[in-house]
């Protein structure tokens, strides 16, 4: 396997909220021998900001992404959201070749061990009955898999990581990819909808046997734990990158 | 809160209700599906669809005039509308030269906008809306909550009871059927007795002057055909080049719209019928000062299909009344600003950005995207609440550096880890409705990392 | 002027798109003739429409014994009659019977012009609506279909696909809403 200098990238909420992703990310990384390298000035992708309308205000908090993860050959994260972010929208930013590079090499975790890696078999052992949260900038904005509207052939590089575990048993969901309701400050703005959403998500999971939902963004997970917890359920959610590190490589 | 965030609160406190508005319109969804995949070009038809519209935007004024000259040719009246009031009164005068009483009207999401039925209305002239769930909502006064289904939002009993009421229908009757034969025979004494016929266009061929028109209930026929004087109204983008577009755009609407793999009627109105007089009216009503705008051009290739409305999981549980523009859901959402009123100005928040409606969207619209910019067009224009652009600007500070974000964060969980729980989920914390916030971790990441790592280069 | 006014905006917010990009030509997968006439069916069963297959010399018992007194609008006498009747007399039509002239296999449409119709009302305002049509006539799709009509100069055309139906009312499907309540498509040439 080749060996990149990978800049991984953290997002706020996990860094503050969720340490085990970034941890799981980061022994995974290493564990497929790549030499991983955490900037440690860095912040957040800006786009909370941005989601809410005031990429304006986002503009240095983008151009303090870019001076940090300067010089990797692939800059990775544990979230669709925030690589989509990157590649998408900080084409509001003067395109200097530093810019440009940033955005062309800033890769989810997943789209990087399929595409960059190639691999697919990462030996894990996950005995478990698990449902795919596909979330949507993931699924739809890096096209990490077919989404169910449009006509192409399907694919789904998550499901491709998953599916040679040991043990797992992959459910299949009424609504195979039907939003969340975090929608990031969606959720605060719209909390309603956005409670209503995630709950009909988790109901999705569990009358399919989901024991656990896992998906590439910890936002969505945190978003439905947080109704997990409120509502007292037993089903329990995992980001991929921690069922992916239970690997013996 | 916002209007939006407000009425949609309202929505879902009926939570059954909400669930059967969200799974029957998630059935015509997997209909709209099953339909697609069993055309293998599908993709391509909606590539074609929006290349062919592009050309239309580009080419607008040339089509228009093309299409003006053929109409006029076949013996048609055009006439040209700026604004609503532009469009009302043209409706008005046709109405008025040919001393008609009776006025019949099928579906047209044009007129909604223009307000062309309270309009006449304050002329002492009332219009009869023909579809059948437009009638229903004009019945009970209500607007449209879903442009293809207008009354999507009423159970079979309430519209008994409004039956009952307006058309004497057995008190407690709901039976679908029953309700519909009542509906035939009292819109069918309107049609026999109209003077004028009033039609929305779905598309307007440049080549040849024709309009079409579809239908599955015939209502749009019965009053065109019915009625001396044919009425057809459309927006300046309703243009296709050439017949042979009409192909390509038949095979995606009824699909996308409703999972039909056509209606049941696609009527092409060419010439007056013998003795009858034809009239169309082109209305722009601010549509073409959007055409410079490279951001927004694209939503003027909307076929009012409503499949953006069927996927979206925030309209299937807020219903369309919660947007309170007269087009709703993700399509609404990025129209309804182009009207630069201050009422509209919470719709592009109104999303949670998961782009199904683009991908669904049979003119490949990216209405996502466009919820995006309008997002950043309207908190640059000051439209957005003070406080949000203050909380915002207050964390592009916080983000853009290093050390106050780690002040920040490591306050943010001491916060969640001392404080108690009611002081957390005071009644402001919006996430706290419905949610447990994360139970905070002993470390960051941040930290654990330089516990950990502390010996890697940088 | 509006018109004027209309034109002028075009042109002064013109170019969104950098160049007026050109519609590209068809390309569609053939299917053969028996596979539509199957699909035909197919298509109308779904859109609620009886279809009867029968050969030429059939259609008039078959006609006389099960759709009795249906007005056959191919009759040049009762074309002419009706052409000049007036709506109350068109409203109590129970039967019509057009010839339609070709069929799409994907959507189960027929195409009926004025030239068939004695006046454009009456294919709606029949209670049953009857089309007869040439089992040879038929197309693979809508795109193939508007390569058989000439819109230009023609004054009313309307592709018919299944029996007026609505489902306005908690999305439950009833047929006639307010064109006609059946549809029978009698495909001649079996």
């Amino acid at each position: 396997m080749k060996k990149y200098r990978i800049g991984l990238f953290i997002p706020c909420y996990i860094d503050l909220f969720y340490p085990q992703v970034g941890i799981a990310t980061l022994e995974l990384l290493e564990k497929l021998g790549q030499e991983v390298i955490y900037p440690p000035k860095q912040t957040c992708c800006g786009q909370p900001l941005a989601n809410s309308g005031s990429e304006q205000e986002a503009i240095a908090t983008y151009q303090h992404f870019v001076n940090n993860f300067q010089g990797f050959d692939y800059i990775v994260t544990p979230s669709g959201s925030c690589a989509y972010h990157v590649r998408r929208h900080y084409d509001i930013l003067e395109q200097t070749d530093a810019v440009r590079k940033v955005r062309e090499t800033t890769y989810e975790l997943c789209e990087f061990l399929t595409d960059i890696l190639d691999v697919d078999d990462l030996k894990i052992r996950f005995p478990h009955k698990v449902g795919i949260h596909q979330s949507c900038h993931g699924l739809r904005g890096l096209k990490l898999g077919a989404p169910s509207e449009l006509m192409i052939p399907s694919f789904s590089k998550v499901r491709r990581l998953l599916e040679k575990a040991e043990g797992i048993e992959l459910i299949e969901l009424d609504r195979k990819d039907e939003c969340c309701g975090f929608g990031g400050t969606f959720a605060i703005f719209e909390p309603d909808v956005s409670v209503k959403m995630g709950k009909d998500r988790i109901s999705d999971h569990e009358r399919n046997g989901a024991e656990f939902i896992t998906a590439t963004d910890t936002s969505c997970l945190m978003h439905m734990e947080g109704i997990i917890r409120r509502q007292k359920k037993t089903i329990q959610v995992k980001h991929i990158a921690e069922i992916l590190n239970t690997n013996s490589l | 809160m916002t209007p939006h965030a407000k009425k949609a609160k309202q929505f879902l406190a009926d939570e059954a209700r909400t669930d059967w508005h969200n799974q029957t319109l998630w059935i015509v969804r997997k209909k709209r599906d099953a339909l697609a995949a069993a055309v293998p070009e599908w993709e391509t038809l909606r590539e074609k669809a929006s290349i062919i519209k592009e050309n239309v935007l580009a080419n607008l004024d040339v089509y228009l005039e093309q299409f003006e000259a053929a109409a006029l040719k076949n013996g048609v009246t055009v006439l040209w509308a700026n604004d609503a009031a532009a469009f009302n009164q043209i409706i008005l005068d046709i109405i008025q030269k040919h001393e008609a009483k009776n006025i019949v009207k099928s579906k047209s999401m044009l007129t909604e906008e223009c307000g062309l039925n309270h309009f006449l209305h304050h002329k002492g002239i009332d219009v009869v809306d023909t579809d059948l769930g437009e009638r229903i909502i004009q019945f009970r006064g209500e607007a449209p909550s879903h442009i293809v289904l207008p009354a999507i939002h009423l159970k079979k009993e309430e519209i008994g009871e409004t039956f009952h009421e307006k058309l004497g229908t057995d008190k407690g009757a709901s039976d679908p059927t029953y309700l519909t034969r009542a509906a035939r025979k009292h819109l069918r004494e309107k049609f026999l007795a109209a003077d004028v016929a009033l039609t929305g266009v779905n598309f307007a061929v440049a080549e040849t002057g024709t309009v079409v028109v579809c239908t599955n209930e015939g209502n749009a026929d019965m009053g065109v055909h019915a009625a001396p004087v044919q009425v057809h109204c459309m927006g300046i983008e309703k243009i296709v080049p050439r017949q042979e577009d009409l192909g390509v755009f038949t095979r995606l609407l009824a699909r996308s719209a409703t999972g039909q793999p056509v209606t049941t009627y696609t009527s092409h109105y060419g010439t007056p019928k013998p003795g009858g007089a034809m009239y169309i009216v082109i209305v722009d009503n601010g549509r073409s000062k959007h055409l410079g705008n490279p951001k927004y051009v694209n939503s003027l290739k909307c076929l009012r299909c409503g499949a953006c409305m069927n996927t979206c999981p925030v309209f299937r549980r807020s219903g369309g009344h919660s947007y309170g523009y007269v087009i709703p859901g993700p399509i609404g959402s990025i129209l309804a600003p182009q009207r630069t009123d201050a009422r509209y100005t919470d719709l592009p928040f109104a999303s949670s950005l998961c782009g199904s409606c683009s991908n669904v969207c049979p003119a490949k619209i990216n209405i996502h995207e466009q919820l995006y910019y309008w997002r950043q067009d309207l908190s640059e224009k000051k439209q957005t609440s003070f406080i949000k652009r203050f909380s915002m600007k207050m964390t592009g500070f916080v983000l853009s550096s290093n050390s106050r974000y780690n002040f920040a964060g490591n306050m943010a969980r001491k916060a969640l880890k001392y404080l108690p729980h009611k002081l957390i989920y005071l009644p402001i914390n919006a996430w706290g409705r419905g949610r447990e916030l994360p139970a905070p971790p002993k470390q960051s990441f941040k930290q654990w990392y330089k516990n950990n790592r502390k010996n890697k280069p940088q | 002027m509006s018109k004027a006014d209309i034109l002028q905006s075009i042109s002064a917010h013109k170019a969104a798109f950098p160049a007026a990009p050109e519609i590209p030509s068809e390309e569609l997968p053939a299917i053969s003739p028996e596979q539509q006439l199957d699909l035909f069916k197919k298509s109308l069963t779904t859109a609620g429409a009886e279809i009867v297959e029968l050969s030429e010399k059939e259609i008039d018992d078959y006609t006389a014994a099960n759709l009795p007194g249906a007005l056959d609008f191919t009759n040049p006498e009762i074309k002419e009659e009706y052409a000049v009747a007036a709506l109350d007399k068109l409203n109590k039509i129970e039967r019509a019977l057009f010839a339609g002239r070709f069929g799409v296999a994907e959507n189960g449409a027929v195409w009926l012009e004025d030239n068939n119709l004695p006046q454009r009302i009456i294919p709606f305002i029949t209670q049953h609506l009857i089309l007869k049509l040439d089992a040879k006539n038929l197309c693979a799709n809508m795109q193939e279909a508007y390569k058989q009509i000439h819109l230009n100069g023609l004054g009313f055309g309307v592709f018919i696909s299944g029996p007026s139906k609505t489902a306005d009312i908690e999305q439950s499907l009833v047929y006639g809403a307010h064109g006609a309540k059946e549809l029978t498509v009698i495909i001649a040439g079996k």
